[in-house]
């Protein structure tokens, strides 16, 4: 990180307590040391520590639900917009954000999405959870019906006929399909 | 990449893909399956296209897309118009006008319902008002309220029979899903030979049913558009080419007389050449001239205070680039030297994108407010019969329905 930057703009309050970090323990064991405003963004850690007073900075939290895979993604995210919200601290540069929340999750699969969505939801990043959601709405708008069974995981408990009968009732639905 | 065939080979060549196990990825994928509030999430960022297709992944996915609920979630996002019905006067067909980029087939091209073919007599928010009669003067129309989208109807009940109010004026839908998800269907009715004009409404609500009267009565002059109501700001409004214009609010049940721009000429007739609503907003044209081809859009006050000029209009350009909006009369200050009907104004969420079709003899032309561009967006396939090339103009703003996609409950 830059920090050189942050030593600089947060001199006056908290020049003793350096950059305070915060420590959260995946489901396989690995602990991140994570910046407090970061941490912060993830609700569910600034509910822990604002709801527990015998909390200390030495506390691991666990957060028995996020893979160390989901945890690089979702501090890769919310560690851009700390940046992002350090340098213009009144709005956010519109642009920047969407071009890197576009490069960001150009890079991930559908797999690493998913697990990202539920990553988000268990943590409560609300920001990044909308976010996720209307990427994932977005990869399956155009798809079959056979290709969004299989990216959810979904079993067809429809009769054959059952299956016709909504087809058939919505016929334009089903024009200009992408391919799988 | 993927499939659904569920044979070893195939589930492996997913697997691929992924860094994670083959257990893992069968979970999140399920677990944001089984999660209804993470689904509801994704499905509510698609398309309404989408969501009808997708009520064929599973009995459970059916049932949370056709839920009220997530329909009323759903209805609440704003929404742009996808299309135009057109009510092709020649031959009693409707076409239908693509406004969106997705090439798509019209989802609608007839519709019956009591065993009868239906007419369109108004749309409103994404729901439309059908009549259709079982043949004879004698016998009055049924209506039914559609929702072109996911093909539900209702057909309404038969209006009551009364005795003193006997003529139909008009029959008009009151639907605003920002406000509530029911609509209410409102009739106005006169006597027969009425020279007071005198009227009075019936309601009909989704949400507590039968026909009912409003009370008192009012006075209206008999050219009055009762046909041809607009429902905006909870509101439905009539015009009329003499005397007040008149508005009518279905939650306090009272008539109001609506404000309307000046005349030139005191003691002339209105000359509407369009009357709608879109976005939220209620747009009037009329042309009085000199010249058809210039001319101002209103749009209504929220405060009924008056009509402000929202857009400036040149057509010359248009009747440049298309000679044959131009008719062969010598006067080229008759309103009627330029064949054009205006057939919808088009809000945008940004205005610069605000557009109007105008139709000109066999083609729709997409008018933008703001940077004066057009182009031809539609054909229309040539009629069918011998008539006049003056008057090929086959659509006014009348015969043009706005289709607004919605998973509205009918």
């Amino acid at each position: 990180m830059s920090s050189s930057i942050a030593s600089s703009s947060s001199s006056s309050s908290s020049s003793s307590k350096k950059e305070k970090k915060i420590s959260l323990k995946t489901s396989d064991g690995e602990v991140f040391e994570v910046e407090e405003p970061v941490a912060m963004q993830l609700e569910i850690v600034r509910s822990f520590f604002a709801d527990n007073e015998d909390v200390t900075e030495q506390t691991v939290m666990p957060l028995p639900n996020v893979s160390t895979a989901a945890m690089h993604g979702i501090l890769e995210y919310c560690r851009a917009h700390e940046e992002f919200r350090r340098r213009m601290p009144e709005a956010a540069p519109e642009e920047e954000v969407r071009a890197f929340e576009a490069g960001y999750v150009d890079r991930k699969s559908n797999e690493e999405l998913k697990e990202m969505i539920l990553a988000a939801n268990y943590l409560n990043i609300s920001k990044l959870l909308d976010f996720l959601t209307g990427v994932a709405a977005k990869r399956i708008e155009n798809k079959s019906v056979e290709y969004v069974r299989a990216f959810f995981g979904v079993e067809n408990d429809f009769t054959p006929e059952e299956e016709a009968n909504l087809r058939r009732e919505y016929e334009w639905a089903f024009e200009g399909v992408d391919e799988d | 990449m993927l499939s659904t065939k569920r044979t070893k080979t195939n589930s492996n060549i997913v697997i691929t893909i992924s860094t994670s196990s083959n257990h893992q990825l069968s979970s999140s994928a399920e677990t944001i399956a089984n999660n209804d509030d993470l689904l509801t999430e994704i499905l509510l960022c698609q398309p309404i296209k989408s969501l009808l297709k997708f009520k064929s992944v599973s009995k459970h996915w059916l049932s949370l897309i056709t839920s009220p609920s997530f329909s009323l979630r759903r209805t609440a996002i704003p929404k742009s118009i996808s299309g135009l019905f057109v009510h092709r006067l020649s031959s009693q067909e409707y076409d239908f006008i693509n406004l969106t980029s997705d090439p798509s087939h019209p989802p609608f091209q007839s519709h019956t319902f009591l065993n009868n073919k239906a007419y369109m007599l108004q749309s409103c928010n994404g729901l439309m008002l059908l009549s259709s009669n079982s043949g004879g003067h004698e016998l009055p129309d049924n209506y039914c309220v559609y929702n072109p989208t996911t093909k539900q109807y209702t057909v309404l009940p038969p209006l009551p029979v009364n005795e003193v109010f006997k003529v139909i004026y008009g029959v008009n839908l009151a639907y605003d899903p920002s406000k509530s998800p029911h609509y209410k269907v409102i009739c106005v009715r006169t006597y027969e030979n009425s020279e007071e004009g005198v009227c009075q409404i019936e309601v009909y609500s989704s949400k507590t049913g039968p026909w009912r009267k409003s009370d008192g009565t009012f006075a209206a002059h008999y050219e009055t558009e009762f046909g041809l109501g607009m429902f905006w700001n909870g509101v439905l409004h009539w015009i009329s080419p003499w005397d007040s214009s008149l508005y009518f609010d279905a939650d306090e049940e009272k008539v109001h007389e609506m404000p309307m721009p000046d005349t030139l000429d005191g003691d002339v007739r209105r000359r509407f050449r369009y009357f709608g609503e879109c976005r939220g907003h209620l747009h009037l044209i009329e042309i009085y001239g000199p010249c058809a081809a210039l001319f101002n859009v209103y749009e209504m006050e929220r405060d009924y205070s008056g009509w402000m000029v929202k857009y400036q209009v040149d057509l010359l350009t248009v009747a440049a680039a298309f000679p044959e909006m131009v008719r062969s009369d010598p006067d080229t200050l008759d309103l009627h030297y330029y064949g054009f009907s205006i057939l919808s104004i088009v809000r945008e969420e940004n205005d610069e994108d605000s557009y109007f079709l105008v139709h000109i003899p066999n083609k729709a032309i997409r008018y933008n407010f703001k940077d004066k561009s057009f182009k031809k967006i539609h054909e229309f396939a040539p009629v069918g019969m011998e008539i006049k090339v003056e008057s090929i103009l086959e659509y006014r703003w009348c015969h043009a329905f706005q289709y607004v996609e919605t998973l509205a409950y009918v």
